[in-house]
């Protein structure tokens, strides 16, 4: 087994410094208290877990914007605590985050997208097709004249996230990518990760607070005062109802649904997380007379 | 207070080679007490609409009617109207300035000209509501996760008791929890003081549980304007405008194709869930009936 690992993080902890009212340093704040993180080539994960619990500071290590102040992080096998390595790690691990205002740059959708692979010395035609194939992943082709200020929050985030697949980094950290974006615009972009990782090998770091966008991971992490307190693929961890909502979050809507009507005494059976496999499992009910259907009502 | 929109229209840059068409042609009358879901595609205008309501952005033609007044009418007091419709922007940095979260909640309550005790005991209240406990307040509010910023923008507007509430889009990147105690409090803020709600959201969920009328915009336009029920059974056509139905209506309708008779205008979880188990349990029915003690579930 064993195959290589893209990222290993292990006893990592972060504090931020908060300030008074002088500019003085008063406190620290924990936001990362001994994080164990580790992460094959190829794999796709998820990262849930509630507002403050550390998920957006733990992207942050990812691609060095900082560095931990106790334990340690190879990226693609550079420790990021070495400024030397500062721009193999950045161009290792791009980064698609939560604001899309603050990621976009250029006055025109298309030099945005060119720009991280200018950046990186990619020749001018090559650059203009990575642009094409990006904004065309993410449905965005058409407005590549526009003026990103004109766009509304779903279509600037989906440039963004077009302006780091032309990066082609080997991981891809996306920060809640999908917070501002309408039902299709959602489907498209996890579709669109998921090809990446499924067709071209990308590792993705998917951290989101939409549960239905976990399903597909290889693994799952819940993040919970700094910690990771949970990890498993989604049948395990979506079993665990009670917890999750302990730890502020939920199950997918179907897997809430199915555990819903066990709870009024059907019988169906574990791991439900679409409303394919539930309503598969309730024809079965359906079909196979109903004597054993309902335990007791 | 009763909002009458007639025939507004809204170009952004007019007149340059950046103008575009955000609304055209909406009519449209929030009555008081009212919780509207408003919908639509990425770009649909859904926010140029909502920052109409309190007059952030003026109509290019048409009119708003706020009690029967012109807001674009000579001396109508736009600051006045503020206060009584609240709105949460969509991106909260844009709202959060103070220094500290409690300044920041305060501020809309301190410009109202409220005593300072009942400024702070609104505050204080707002931001127990929306879950942030007193360590919050001296915090700067830009040293907050994008959740915890949420809340504090939230809870600025809450403290000024507007009469109308508009959030747009208020629970993206909040935890389910807190996506849930926030629509929670707006429920019931909207039942127990018939304060006006309305909710602008990517969730079609979210709106199938909590509003009663369902606004969708396509392109600018008004497409429907019905209860969720009647709204998020068209599944094919929402689908066409960038939308989905809940999810529980795409099970609904996979189980109808396969030959269960059930009613399919069920859109909540909770709804959904009965209409299953009484279809599973009426007895006789096809292929042998379902449960012998049909019926005792309600
Ligand atoms: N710039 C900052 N200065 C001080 N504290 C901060 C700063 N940014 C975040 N924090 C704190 O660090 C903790 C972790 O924040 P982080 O942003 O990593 O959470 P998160 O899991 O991404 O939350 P969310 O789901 O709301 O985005 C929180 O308690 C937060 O208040
Ligand atoms: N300041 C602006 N200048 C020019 N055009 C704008 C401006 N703001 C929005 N637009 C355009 O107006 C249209 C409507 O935008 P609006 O922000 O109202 O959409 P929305 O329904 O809120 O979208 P989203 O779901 O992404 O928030 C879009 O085509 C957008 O590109
Ligand atoms: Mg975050
Ligand atoms: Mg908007």
């Amino acid at each position: 087994m064993g195959r290589e690992k893209i990222i290993e993080g292990s006893g990592l902890s972060y504090h931020y410094t908060v300030y008074d009212d002088e500019g003085r340093p008063a406190a620290k704040q924990t936001a990362l208290d001994g994080v164990d993180l580790q992460v094959e080539k190829g794999q796709f994960i998820a990262i849930l877990g509630h507002n403050g619990s550390g998920k957006s500071t733990l992207a942050r290590h990812l691609n060095a914007l900082l560095v931990p102040d106790g334990g340690t992080l190879y990226v693609n096998g550079y420790d990021t605590r070495n400024d030397t390595h500062v721009w193999e790690v950045r161009q290792s691990a791009g980064m698609v985050f939560q604001n899309p205002d603050n990621q976009i740059i250029a006055s025109v959708v298309a030099e945005d997208v060119g720009f991280g692979p200018e950046n990186m010395g990619v020749p001018t035609e090559k650059i203009w097709k990575r642009v094409e194939q990006a904004l065309k992943m993410v449905g965005m082709w058409e407005e590549r004249d526009a003026s990103p200020n004109r766009l509304s929050g779903g279509q600037k985030q989906r440039v963004a996230i077009a302006g780091v697949i032309a990066m082609r980094p080997a991981c891809i950290v996306l920060d809640e990518p999908t917070a501002m974006l309408d039902p299709a615009g959602r489907t498209e972009v996890i579709r669109t990760i998921r090809e990446l990782n499924e067709q071209e090998k990308v590792t993705i770091i998917l951290i989101t607070h939409n549960m239905e966008e976990t399903v597909y991971a290889d693994r799952i992490l819940v993040m919970d005062h700094g910690k990771v307190v949970m990890s498993g693929n989604a049948k395990e961890v979506f079993s665990r109802v009670e917890e999750l909502e302990h730890l502020r979050l939920g199950v997918p809507q179907p897997a809430l649904l199915a555990w819903k009507l066990k709870q009024k005494g059907l019988s169906l059976p574990d791991g439900i997380l679409t409303m394919e496999e539930l309503a598969e499992a309730l024809e079965e009910l359906r079909k196979n007379g109903q004597r054993g259907a309902v335990r007791e009502l | 207070m009763e909002i009458k929109i007639e025939h507004l229209s809204y170009t952004y840059n007019p007149g340059t080679p950046f103008e575009k068409k955000a609304l055209d042609d909406i009519s449209l009358t929030i009555g008081k007490g009212e919780f509207i879901g408003l919908v639509g595609h990425t770009g649909s205008g859904k926010s140029t609409l909502v920052q109409h309501l309190n007059g952030l952005l003026m109509p290019t033609q048409g009119s708003v009617l706020v009690d029967g007044e012109d807001i674009a009418g000579e001396g109508y007091s736009l600051r006045q109207l503020r206060f009584r419709v609240g709105v949460v922007f969509q991106y909260p940095e844009y709202q959060l300035f103070e220094s500290d979260v409690l300044k920041d909640v305060s501020f809309g309550p301190k410009n109202q000209g409220l005593s300072d005790e009942e400024v702070l005991a609104r505050a204080r209240e707002a931001m127990r509501s929306v879950g942030l406990d007193e360590s919050y307040e001296t915090r700067s509010p830009f040293e907050l996760s994008g959740g915890q910023k949420r809340r504090a923008a939230i809870a600025g507007i809450l403290a000024m008791n507007p009469q109308m509430l508009v959030l747009d889009e208020p629970t993206a990147g909040m935890d389910p929890k807190g996506r849930e105690e926030v629509l929670d409090l707006l429920r019931q803020i909207n039942r127990e003081r018939n304060i006006t709600i309305v909710l602008v959201s990517h969730s079609m969920e979210d709106v199938a549980n909590y509003a009663d009328r369902v606004i969708v915009i396509v392109d600018g336009k008004i497409r429907w304007d019905d209860s969720p029920s009647v709204v998020f059974t068209r599944i094919e056509e929402l689908e066409q405008t960038g939308l989905r139905a809940p999810q529980v209506s795409y099970l609904l309708k996979d189980l109808q194709d396969k030959g269960w008779d059930l009613d399919r205008s069920a859109v909540s979880i909770d709804a959904a869930a009965q209409e299953i188990l009484k279809a599973l349990s009426v007895p006789g029915q096809q292929t042998g009936g379902a449960v012998e003690e049909s019926g005792k579930d309600r």
